[in-house]
């Protein structure tokens, strides 16, 4: 090893189809960029289909672990536990299986493990270090990576720590499925992130059977395909290699002492602590298309080049086409001049005697070169055949390579369109370039190479747009909206202000400045921003570091960091790499959208499998039952093979991915809705009372003008109706929910061990206090409201029909008569709506005393483990929260659109 | 001697040079070479009648037997120079074919060197034809790269 050399062995194994077209990915552009693959790193493909496999040309082929579909008997005698439906797959690979995927693990583990191993053996014996570096990178919505991935990761730190002594670092890379695949790999995927999380939550060793099942990777990036409603596979493949090799996941050999920033230590030191947590990856790129424009300028000169040549190679064909003609008639004149010789020589040959002289020696001579000739002619007949054949052979190439012409001024088309208007995206921005530009940059195309993107920028007279691109997206802090997954940064863009101006008057949230909501809570870890250019392309003051870490931090995140390195990847580049650690994917709370938006298809699609389904979309611990019963507390039966795997099946159907602690953060976001609940069920009576306000004129004073208010007194009231009894149908059902929420919200807080901090403690029972004392307050108004709504209607009713029942006979004109009529059509609507309101209200009691009674028990539980003295002081905020006016609330506690 | 014997003698060594030469240097065929012998013996036969003229020749005139020598001295150069013009002529033929011959080989050599040449330079252009293409496919990955 020489000095400075990288000495941690690095295996990047990909895993199913779009797990090795990545790590493919990855090979070809290391390649690329440093002609070969360094000595400490080896590339591994694990794959259940051929095709796919074959397809990844850079990988070596001894480095392709393809694994073959096993017969059913083989398959039964592995894996008794596999249902009989899975004992076969449809399509290619795993059929997107799970199941059927962990079966074919357990068949196929044994070879997995002598290939992962002899690399593993090969690096330790080239580089001489036992430090190992694994990354596996896998799609969630297929059936062989996301069914292989844990096991293969638990096997393999297992199998690197006894061997050589010390526990492999492992990072690991899941690809979620876009919104618009089929419910099969969108349900695999959850099923996946289940078992992962699962996983993840157990950062302590877990020792059964001499294998441990703690979390194995230190840091786990999930990424999607479908970011903001856009398919985005094209940049997933792109940013992925370019991340790795270009932030020295995968140095290529050597370590830069240069503008380091960020080792795998440092990177470890960094996560701790999150390293139950997901993590994603942002990517951003401004680019001059340098390398683009060159190879424009190349083509551009190499075209009149290729043509000129083109038109005289086709003179010369056709020379030689001349030349071939002419010589086929000379050799067929040569060939009569032979014989004709030959004939000559014959007759001369036969005049011996007396009187004539022949001399043998010249006409042997002559004889030899006719013969010599006419040998040579016979050969040089097939050759002039020949050649003609390959002069049209030429002249197909030639079509051919004008055809070449051709591609190559399409080329140069095309690199032209992909300058002068680049298609660029969210996380993509090349400078576009006018023909004007391009031109004039021709002229200076040597200096371009050493001056920098800002210093061509500003020899095109564009700093403000350099900048722009540059610089502004850390300035104006929008980077951090750039992840890979597509991520809620904040309740505040997922929530209605009503129910943040509730939280954040009982202190559950802040609001900065701006009004944008600040919540320790749901902050994720730590952000770090890569920017990667030449060190004359920053501008400091124009950054903005420092306050987009301020910003960053008092928002989003608990630790920010935004670090330069100077060892660019390209050469007028800026490129951006962001890592977002220990994210939240969950709800902050019942009712709210996912902070990770994939988990709302995700959770869409699981939940379309019943319970005969739901094991295609699960691996993890079908058929290893007991180490399933250890870590999780639930008994399993040795023996009873299809029990046991329902029981794993119905642990994962029931499992959340969220952390425990995080379910106290449900609670005032559920107490918001019920306090927003109760303030609209006010409303809703106030308007049930105003009803019994009609004016009703004087009988006695009987005009048109009267009898014209009393209808559209009736017929207001009649809509007013109306609406408390469509009113009094949707609070049922909103109380329902809400109720089911609640229990449902109690029910897991009962199985949590530790309790919410002091402060949030006392914060959550002044809330639930004042939703009980509210509650008590509707109670009273329903039953009484309940009591007198229907004779107040009555009495409202009767004074009304008083009132028509006195019109005189001599005033019936045709216009009475229609008021008359809609009176009375008013009066029925009136008396049948009034007895469903009344019925619906006397109703809405049932549910709220359930609610307050569930409120209670939550009172209970979050007072258990509290002191006296908290709950006083608890007791005493209360008090001085009685003068708060409850907001009014909608009855939605998410927005229905959102923008960062 | 006199001197008619001397310039016979002349003759006949001469004859008897063109039969040596015919039959050691120009190998001309045994038929071919009886012409200059037969040459010779006329003028051995001329060489005898006129030393011993007096003696054979005695019943002619002096005329007539000088007529005798002559006409057979002469018959024997005809003879030796016929010989020689049928060698010439044979040898011209041949010397003709054997230039035909040759120019024929020579030709054929030519426009066997002009095929190959054409050969080379399709060859070269289908080089530089892949060479195109090759550099058009170089252009290509390179775009994808960039």
């Amino acid at each position: 090893m020489e000095k400075g050399e990288d000495t941690v062995n690095r295996i990047v194994i990909g895993i199913g189809g779009q797990g090795s077209i990545i790590v493919n990915n990855i090979l070809r552009m290391l390649k690329f960029k440093t002609g070969k693959v360094p000595k400490n790193e080896e590339f591994l493909i694990i794959d259940t289909d051929q095709a796919s496999a074959n397809a990844c040309s850079e990988v070596e082929e001894r480095k392709k672990i393809i694994l073959n579909r096993p017969d059913t008997i083989l398959m039964r005698n592995t894996n008794r536990w596999l249902p009989d439906p899975y004992l076969s797959a449809a399509g290619a690979g795993c059929g997107q299986h799970r199941i059927y995927g962990r079966a074919m693990y357990n068949v196929h583990r044994e070879r997995i493990f002598s290939a992962i191993g002899s690399s593993a053996s090969e690096l330790r014996n080239r580089t001489g270090g036992k430090d190992f570096f694994i990354l596996m990178v896998c799609a969630f919505g297929g059936g062989t990576g996301s069914s292989m991935l844990l096991d293969v990761a638990i096997d393999i730190r297992d199998w690197i720590s006894k061997q050589f002594g010390s526990e492999p670092v492992m990072f690991g890379i899941g690809i979620l499925p876009s919104s618009k695949e089929s419910v099969l790999p969108t349900g695999n995927a959850l099923g996946a992130m289940k078992e992962l999380h699962f996983l993840m939550s157990h950062t302590e060793d877990i020792i059964i059977d001499d294998k441990n099942y703690s979390n194995p990777f230190k840091l786990f990036f999930l990424l999607g395909r479908d970011l903001q409603g856009q398919n985005r596979d094209e940049e997933l493949e792109r940013a992925i290699p370019r991340f790795l090799l270009d932030l020295g996941f995968l140095p290529g050999g050597t370590v830069e002492t240069k503008g380091k920033w960020l080792d795998l230590n440092d990177l470890q030191n960094r996560a701790r602590g999150y390293e139950n947590r997901f993590d994603s990856l942002g990517y951003y790129e401004c680019v001059f298309p340098t390398e683009k424009l060159f190879l424009y300028y190349d083509i551009e000169d190499e075209i009149p080049r290729v043509r000129q040549r083109l038109v005289e190679i086709e003179a010369k064909i056709s020379d030689i086409r001349g030349k071939i003609d002419s010589q086929r008639g000379e050799l067929e004149r040569f060939e009569g001049r032979i014989k004709d010789v030959q004939r000559e020589i014959d007759s001369y040959e036969s005049s011996a005697g007396m009187f004539s002289h022949v001399n043998a020696a010249l006409t042997a001579d002559a004889k030899a070169k006719l013969d010599r000739a006419r040998k040579k002619l016979s050969g040089l007949k097939e050759e002039v055949y020949d050649l003609e054949i390959r002069a049209s052979d030429a002249e197909e190439e030639k079509r051919l390579a004008e055809r070449n012409l051709e591609r190559l001024e399409a080329l140069k088309n095309k690199l032209f369109r992909e300058i002068t208007s680049p298609l660029n995206t969210r996380s993509y921005h090349q400078i576009e370039l006018s023909e004007e530009e391009i031109r004039s940059l021709k002229r200076s195309r040597e200096d371009l190479k050493n001056l920098s993107f800002f210093e061509i920028m500003k020899k095109l007279d564009r700093e403000e747009e350099y900048f722009r691109w540059t610089h502004s997206p850390i300035n104006e802090g929008d980077i951090i909206f750039n992840p890979m997954v597509n991520y809620r940064h904040s309740i505040g863009n997922a929530m209605e202000s009503k129910y943040i101006d509730i939280l954040h008057d009982y202190g559950f949230l802040s609001l900065d400045t701006q009004g944008n909501v600040v919540n320790e809570e749901e902050k994720f870890g730590h952000f770090i921003a890569v920017l990667s250019t030449r060190a004359d392309n920053f501008d400091d003051a124009r950054l903005g570091g420092g306050a987009f870490k301020s910003m960053v931090t008092e928002r989003f995140t608990k630790d920010a960091d935004v670090l330069k390195l100077d060892t660019p990847a390209r050469a007028h580049s800026f490129a951006m790499y962001t890592l977002m650690i220990g994210v939240q994917p969950w709800a902050p709370g019942p009712g709210l959208p996912p902070r990770l938006r994939e988990l709302e298809w995700l959770e869409r699609a699981y939940n379309a499998s019943d319970f005969s389904k739901l094991p295609r979309h699960h691996s993890l611990f079908y058929g290893t039952p007991k180490p399933f019963s250890i870590i999780t507390g639930i008994p399993y039966i040795p023996g009873a093979e299809e029990k046991n795997r329902d029981m794993v099946t119905n642990y994962w159907k029931d499992y959340e991915i969220i952390e425990p602690e995080a379910i106290w953060n449900n609670v005032p976001i559920v107490l918001a809705q019920c306090l927003k609940m109760f303030d609209d069920l006010l409303t809703g009576l106030d308007m049930a009372e105003d009803i019994k306000n009609v004016r009703i004129p004087d009988p006695d004073s009987y005009s048109i003008a009267n009898l014209t208010m009393l209808v559209h007194g009736l017929e207001n009231a009649s809509k007013s109706m109306a609406k408390v009894t469509r009113w009094t149908r949707e609070a049922e059902r909103g109380f329902t929910l809400l109720k089911n929420e609640l229990d449902e919200l109690i029910f897991k807080l009962k199985g949590m061990e530790g309790v919410p901090s002091k402060d949030k403690a006392a914060k959550m029972l002044r809330m639930i206090d004042d939703s009980s004392r509210n509650m008590e307050i509707l109670l009273d108004r329903i039953e009484d409201l309940s009591n007198r709504f229907g004779n107040d209607i009555k009495s409202v009713i009767e004074k009304a029909m008083v009132f028509l029942g006195r019109i005189p006979s001599e005033e019936t004109t045709s216009s009475v008569i229609r008021h008359l009529t809609k009176a009375e059509s008013e009066i029925s609507k009136l008396r049948e709506d009034s007895m469903k309101a009344a019925k619906g209200i006397k109703e809405m009691g049932g549910p709220l005393a359930a609610m307050l009674s569930s409120l209670k028990e939550l009172k209970k539980i979050t007072e258990s483990g509290e002191s006296e003295a908290e709950a006083e002081a608890g007791a005493e905020r209360k008090e001085k929260m009685k003068n708060v006016e409850l907001p009014d609330l909608s009855l939605n506690i998410g927005r229905g659109e959102e923008g960062e | 001697m006199e001197p008619s014997s001397i310039g016979i003698l002349i003759i006949a060594i001469l004859l008897i040079i063109e039969v040596v030469v015919m039959l050691t240097k120009l190998k001309v065929d045994k038929m071919l070479l009886l012409m200059p012998v037969i040459g010779v013996i006329f003028a051995v036969i001329s060489f005898a009648l006129n030393e011993y003229r007096d003696k054979i020749l005695s019943s002619l005139s002096d005329s007539a037997s000088y007529a005798v020598i002559y006409i057979t001295i002469a018959v024997g150069v005809v003879f030796g120079l016929f010989g020689v013009s049928v060698w010439f002529k044979g040898e011209k033929e041949a010397r003709r074919l054997a230039s035909a011959a040759k120019s024929i080989d020579s030709t054929v050599a030519g426009i066997e060197s002009d095929i190959r040449g054409s050969g080379m330079e399709l060859e070269h252009f289908d080089d530089e034809m892949s060479g195109i293409k090759k550099k058009v496919e170089d252009y290509e990955s390179k775009e994808k790269g960039v």
